[in-house]
């Protein structure tokens, strides 16, 4: 049986980092995602006039529009 | 402090049945969405948008919770850690920004389940783009935290990478 330690000692390169610590690029991949989506977020509440709260995507993003979209 | 082998399998079923089930009904909910802005029939349009709230508050939302403990369990009985590698803490933000969401997204759910109770309503004021872009961002969140929990890609935290240099190197966690 495949101990724990062995599956950590794998994921991390089947021994110790040696040099000093260093952040992956897939770490630095999604916490761009992240700040893009944050600043998205930000954008629309700003265009929203703070608002992001219920029947924010009806009324003033004209629904009828998207649902001739999505058809 | 490290769980017993069997403890530690039984943890990470729980984990796994939560999340995946978390995923799955997320997968639901877009579903559901798109049929709410596609349908052309107004009691169907209808029914989508008043079957969310409770179908999220009786299945979402304790999926989510149980999903976040179970993954706290896993996380602190494993030698895993919680911030000592960095596909562990990604998928604990991803957990945390995504149950947070959910309980604050609880207020839309109701008011467009009172929106689509309301006869006098038209139906074109009662199907809503919300659920689709936020289903489908929790459903990117939820693929990209189940990408994590199989690849478990290489990376340790400052935190991770310091307690390993003073870890012993005959003995393990």
């Amino acid at each position: 049986m495949v101990e724990m330690n062995d599956v950590i000692d794998k994921a991390e390169g089947n021994g110790r980092y040696q040099s000093p610590h260093r952040t992956p690029i897939w770490v630095k991949v999604l916490g761009m995602i992240a700040v893009v989506l944050l600043l998205l977020f930000v954008v629309l509440m700003l265009v929203g006039g703070g608002e992001h709260g219920p029947g924010r995507h009806t009324a003033s993003t004209g629904i009828t529009e998207n649902v001739a979209f999505l058809r | 402090m490290t769980m017993a082998p069997r403890l530690r399998k039984l943890a990470l079923t729980a984990h796994i049945i939560s999340s995946v089930g978390w995923l799955g009904v997320v997968a639901g909910f877009l579903g559901l969405a798109v049929v709410g802005i596609i349908s052309e029939d107004a009691q169907t349009v209808r029914g989508v948008y008043l079957v969310m709230e409770p179908t999220a508050w009786y299945v979402l939302v304790p999926l989510a919770v149980a999903s976040l403990l179970t993954g706290l369990v896993q996380s602190l009985g494993t030698p895993w850690g919680l911030f000592r590698h960095y596909w562990v803490v990604t998928k604990l933000l991803i957990n945390v920004a995504s149950t947070i969401i959910l309980l604050t997204y609880m207020q839309t759910f109701s008011f467009m389940a009172g929106v689509a109770a309301d006869p006098s309503a038209d139906v074109d004021l009662v199907r809503n783009m919300s659920p689709v872009i936020h289903a489908t961002l929790a459903m990117l969140g939820s693929l990209v935290a189940t990408t994590l929990s199989v690849f478990k890609p290489r990376g340790l935290t400052r935190y991770g990478w310091r307690q390993q240099q003073e870890r012993p190197t005959v003995s393990r966690p």
